[in-house]
């Protein structure tokens, strides 16, 4: 209980289910985490893994079939079940979130001000004169350049860098204690995923805020966080200190990741090494460890019996195998 | 804007003397003429009255004689009524029909748009089964059973309102709602898919994520986006409303256009009847006009420059 009071963030036990025509749907199952104010962590893992589904759990905007079970507490306060107007209290104002894609997560209809503004008169009872300035500075804050032609504009007239800059900005207004971030730079190109993850570091240094850095690149989350946990098939794999899990990693999973990067120290004529097979089928979820069909260090009880969370030397892991054992 | 509103203005003149030349010639094709009766008239007086309305004339002459009246605004006499004008007529019928069409226009925009709000936001749930429901029926019913069918319970076995008849706001109220809820029903519809739609897309759910009450995300975020469709509708339906429904005013008996054209076209009356296709014609393009310019004020993508 301590522990929980402590974290920002403490996740535990989350399981997302989905209600289909085909039947019941797991797509995040017995995830924990926890995060301290100010810290880093970022969530990988492939698409379908469950990552979005987590961030949307925490904010309460899983789609109208979507169940979330478990616990998820912020700041001490349970989310999960919390009436509409309380957690709308904290959504916008104590926790913010910036989705994958920045011209779809903006209204069209409206301007970029109105769109800045609100957030402002809705959390701090600010008036829309005052919200304005206000939007105008965090605007400067991001890197816009010219705040005041930008806050009467429309977000169609910005380019895909500067619409992702005003969505951080929007997060941020209410200086929020954590910075949920979903695939923030996947709709980017290359140079400018650099200067958002950039702003991104800078951004968090400056405000304090932690952040939840969800990615399907594992590169982004060694450059942008100080740990990261694993997900695959909507099961953690791995959880620990970056430069620990990325460097030694102690799951089957987290090291086909590694090997089936792009090298450019490797002939390019060379094939990736990519993990051979599919996740498992969402709707059947294997009794066992998920990975179990793709691992190369599967064991017989790995089909069996799923491998419980584990701590060793400051990694969390589910793996059957001794970690010693991987290389 | 102005070039652009220009532009749309020129092009419906082309647009217009279709429809006015379609008109008036399958009039002329149709058997009979205005001054046919049960009982011939003599030869003399026959011709006489034909000359005086020009229709001893070729038809491709009367056609001209029509067009150049036209381009001056002026719709020609009746020829029903005697002394007076298809303008006059007009001018006397439309200010009626023009009321009736707005009062049901806006009940229609109202309950409907808030039917169809409500649908969607409840989607899949009793609530919206229900409207969806009420919204075929209304949809499915013609207007000649459901305005008899109103007389009959309000009018008649009720006696709260009159039964036909234009004098106070009492007597509009039945034919308004006879008027209006077939669009009540089509417009709950559209406004239910559209919003469905919208309800769903990335930037409701990011308002939701900037904590924001659900009305604010419903009609400030997700309305203006939803009545793009709604609006395209509106355009012809406005324009057909206020020009008069030819079945409610024939049967609450109201001197609106509708029931003008309906003699008219009965008694051969070509003028009036060429009249009002004409006006009704030039409101269509009108209000199509109208609407596309309000895209632009709903969505600054499409705006004019």
């Amino acid at each position: 209980m301590t522990n929980a009071s402590r974290n920002l963030l403490h996740v535990s036990d989350l399981k997302v289910t989905f209600a289909t025509p085909a039947g019941s749907l797991t797509a995040v199952d017995g995830l924990g985490l926890e995060l301290d104010a100010g810290e880093a962590l970022g969530i990988v893992g492939e698409s379908g893994s469950g990552k979005t589904q987590t961030a949307l759990a925490i904010f309460g905007l899983l789609a109208a079939n979507g169940r979330a079970e478990g616990s998820i507490r912020f700041r001490g306060q349970e989310l999960l079940g919390m009436a509409r107007s309380q957690l709308n209290a904290i959504r916008g104002a104590e926790i913010g979130m910036v989705f994958q894609d920045p011209l779809g997560s903006l209204n069209p209809h409206l301007t970029v001000g109105t769109q800045m503004a609100e957030v402002l008169v809705q959390h701090r009872g600010l008036g829309r004169a005052e919200a304005l300035r206000e939007s105008a500075r965090m605007l400067d804050a991001v890197r816009i350049a010219d705040p005041a032609r930008r806050l009467a504009g429309y977000p169609h007239e910005l380019s895909g860098g500067m619409r992702q800059r005003l969505t951080i900005a929007m997060a941020l207004l209410c200086r929020p204690k954590l910075l949920l971030a979903d695939e923030p730079t996947s709709a980017l190109d290359v140079t400018i995923q650099a200067q958002i993850l950039a702003l991104l570091a800078e951004l968090r240094r400056e405000f304090g805020v932690a952040v939840l850095l969800i990615a399907h690149d594992l590169g982004i989350v060694a450059q942008a966080c100080d740990r990261v946990l694993v997900l695959y098939a909507g099961r953690p794999m791995e959880q620990g200190a970056v430069e620990r899990v990325l460097a030694r990693p102690s799951h089957p999973y987290t090291l086909g990741l590694l090997r089936s990067r792009p090298r450019l120290d490797l002939p390019p004529e060379l094939p990736l090494d990519a993990i051979a097979g599919q996740p498992p089928d969402l709707l059947h979820p294997p009794a066992g460890c998920p990975f179990e069909p793709r691992c190369a260090f599967a064991l017989d009880r790995c089909r069996v019996e799923a491998p419980p969370s584990t701590v060793e030397a400051g990694v969390q892991r589910a793996c059957h195998a001794r970690a010693a054992e991987l290389r | 804007m102005w070039s652009f509103v220009l532009k749309r203005l020129l092009s419906a003149i082309p647009t217009l003397f279709l429809l006015v030349a379609l008109t008036f010639f399958l009039m002329r094709v149709a058997p009979g003429g205005p001054f046919d009766a049960e009982r011939a008239l003599p030869p003399e007086v026959q011709a006489q009255v034909e000359a005086a309305y020009h229709l001893d004339e070729p038809v491709w002459r009367q056609f001209g004689r029509y067009l150049g009246g036209l381009m001056q605004g002026d719709l020609g006499p009746s020829y029903q009524y005697a002394g007076y004008t298809v303008n006059e007529l007009v001018a006397q019928g439309f200010p009626v029909s023009l009321q009736l069409g707005m009062a049901a226009l806006l009940l229609a925009l109202l309950l409907g748009g808030g039917a169809g709000i409500l649908a969607a936001l409840k989607y899949n749930g009793p609530a919206d089964h229900g409207i969806m429901a009420l919204a075929m029926t209304g949809l499915a019913l013609p207007n000649f059973v459901v305005a008899p069918l109103l007389v009959l319970a309000f009018a008649v076995t009720l006696a709260w309102l009159p039964a036909g008849g234009w004098d106070g706001p009492a007597s509009l109220v039945l034919p308004v709602l006879a008027l209006a809820l077939p669009q009540v029903a089509a417009i709950a519809r559209l406004m239910r898919g559209s919003m469905i739609e919208v309800l769903g897309q990335g930037y409701v759910r990011a308002a939701r994520a900037k904590g924001l009450p659900e009305y604010r995300v419903v009609l400030v975020h997700a309305l203006k986006p939803a009545l793009m469709p709604v609006l395209s509708y509106l355009g012809p339906a406005t324009a057909q409303l206020i020009t008069g429904s030819v079945v409610i005013e024939q049967i609450f008996s109201i001197p609106g256009l509708g029931r003008h054209f309906v003699q008219g076209a009965l008694n051969r009356d070509y003028t009036v009847v060429m009249g009002v296709v004409v006006f009704y014609g030039a409101l269509i393009i009108l209000f199509n006009l109208i609407v596309d310019l309000l895209y632009g004020v709903l969505d600054p993508r499409v705006r004019q420059r």
